[in-house]
């Protein structure tokens, strides 16, 4: 009996597990951005092209994919087999928010990076920032209005942070240093309620650093109250109500007196 | 206003990555057990964990693609494989806009036109000065001076897609503000506002509602949906003890 009960259990957990990717899948977010500037590629899987020409920028939404797997993923030069990033059987995250991104890894290699994605809300009157090395280029600090704000981030890192609404000075230095600048000064907005996403991509040696960015909106907070008020209104000819209140009490006493002298009687 | 940088920091750490050159299954073995439970448990990723990748049954093929209509494929950037046994999904998922590049686009978009005045003339509101204006450090609605209308700026523009917030006093120490009378407004009177470009737009008021502070409608500050004006003051009643009114009195004004 025990052993019967051990094998429903486990065929009930087992039809779960394979059941649950299909509704996973419609939670997932799943982008994939060319971030490899000077040269076009095709994707591959399966050994068949399934996008040709895909340029500098470029972004497909794989979201639908969540939770399958891409046989044999590869990315060539355009137009050649000259296969520029080799990735193998690759498995899509089956839920969450997830950015996808080729890119040159430190020393110059194609690679292919995965990144989540902070989507929660963000509080009233603030947006997110987030900041991530995908340029073969050394270690960098993020220096927002001249204060450092992400120290020594190297290829493949990155950094998140919440901040009020607004625009600031940004540059991008070789880390602890102060000079030269790689990336900058450029004025960044951050909006309320989005979450910028900002690659450093390309080759310093190569001449080609530069950034690539992505938003993701609708995350914001409605104001915690509207206190609109903290006084009465007053009339339409400008006499306060406490005004007319303490006069008709006045009346009101001028009337009862009399009655209380009469009543002494 | 609230505090811009930097004084408003909130780190929340750094995100791992997972990058994958060369074939790497193997490196994938141990994301396996991780990959498995979380669909088990239905759980999304943490913004701590780094992004893995499982790694893949020698066996398994990819799932057919849901299928919804792709939009407009952008010149011949998409390839349409063969029609023949394959293991790819076609189509390859769907393009997006593509990222913006350089830092210039780390600017943003220019705004468009913002506005400045408003009139309600069955309210004797006649030119009145609206100003933009955000939430204060404790995430209320940042309210200006009474003889003036706070249009909440991290929202739309009255008139562009959603839910276009301006808010004015019903009194502040002792002073009328703009909308003390804005319960008395009937179903379509009409708000005029005036922009910063010198344009106007016409709105046609189409509700009046108090709704108790605590259950103010999260609606009324909406980015999408069809445009309208959500006109807010206080209503109901006022507590002298406190300061304050129980309520809220907001008309919904749509474009004429």
């Amino acid at each position: 009996m025990r052993r019967l009960l051990i094998a429903l259990v486990a065929t009930a957990v087992a039809s779960v597990m394979f059941a649950l990717p299909a509704s996973a899948q419609d939670s997932a977010r799943i982008h994939l951005i060319h971030g490899i500037p000077g040269v076009d590629v095709d994707v591959a899987v399966g050994g068949d092209n399934v996008f040709e020409g895909f340029v500098f920028g470029d972004t497909q939404d794989l979201s639908s994919f969540a939770g399958a797997t891409l046989e044999d993923l590869q990315v060539k030069v355009a137009g050649t087999d000259d296969v520029a990033i080799d990735a193998g059987d690759t498995a899509l995250p089956a839920s969450g928010n997830f950015t996808v991104i080729a890119h040159l890894d430190a020393s110059g290699t194609p690679a292919l990076a995965v990144f989540e994605n902070d989507d929660s809300s963000t509080a009233a009157g603030e947006g997110r920032l987030t900041v991530r090395h995908a340029a073969a280029a050394p270690a960098v600090d993020v220096l927002a209005n001249g204060d450092v704000a992400f120290a020594n981030v190297s290829n493949g890192a990155g950094g998140s942070l919440d901040l009020g609404a607004g625009t600031i000075s940004a540059t991008v230095v070789p880390t602890g240093a102060s000079e030269p600048v790689v990336i900058g000064p450029a004025d960044l907005t951050v909006a309320e309620g989005a979450h910028l996403i900002v690659y450093a991509v390309g080759s310093l040696d190569g001449d080609s650093l530069t950034v690539v960015t992505e938003s993701i909106t609708g995350l914001s907070t409605p104001p915690a109250a509207v206190n609109t008020g903290n006084s009465p209104v007053t009339t339409a000819s400008g006499t306060s109500t406490t005004l007319i209140a303490a006069l008709a009490l006045a009346a009101v006493t001028l009337v009862a007196v009399p009655q209380v002298a009469r009543s002494r009687r | 206003m609230k505090t811009p940088w930097p004084d408003r920091l909130r780190r929340s750490g750094f995100d791992a990555t997972h990058t994958a050159g060369a074939k790497a299954t193997g490196v994938f073995a141990l994301a396996l057990i991780v990959a498995v439970l979380a669909v088990g448990c239905g759980t999304s990723g943490g913004t701590s964990e780094s992004a893995v990748m499982a790694p893949a049954e020698p066996t398994a093929t990819v799932e057919p693609a849901e299928t919804s209509e792709p939009p407009e494929a952008p010149e011949t950037k998409l390839a349409t494989p063969e029609p023949t046994v394959t293991s790819a999904p076609v189509p390859f998922g769907s393009p997006l806009p593509r990222a913006d590049i350089g830092e210039e686009a780390l600017a943003g978009e220019e705004p468009g036109p913002q506005p400045v005045s408003i009139m309600i003339e069955d309210l004797d509101i006649v030119d009145a000065s609206v100003v933009p204006v955000g939430v204060n450090d404790d995430e209320t609605f940042e309210v200006p001076e009474a003889d003036e209308v706070g249009w909440y700026e991290f929202g739309p523009s009255p008139g562009v897609e959603g839910s276009s917030v301006l808010a004015a006093h019903i009194a502040y120490d002792g002073v009328d503000g703009v909308f003390r009378s804005l319960a008395d407004a009937e179903i379509g009177a009409v708000v005029a506002i005036g922009f910063d470009d010198g344009s106007t737009q016409r709105f046609r008021i189409e509700s009046v509602t108090d709704y108790v502070k605590e259950e103010l409608p999260a609606s009324l500050f909406a980015r999408d949906g069809d445009p309208q004006l959500a006109l807010i003051t206080c209503g109901g009643a006022f507590h002298p003890e406190l300061r304050s009114y129980d309520s809220n009195t907001v008309a919904v004004a749509v474009p004429v």
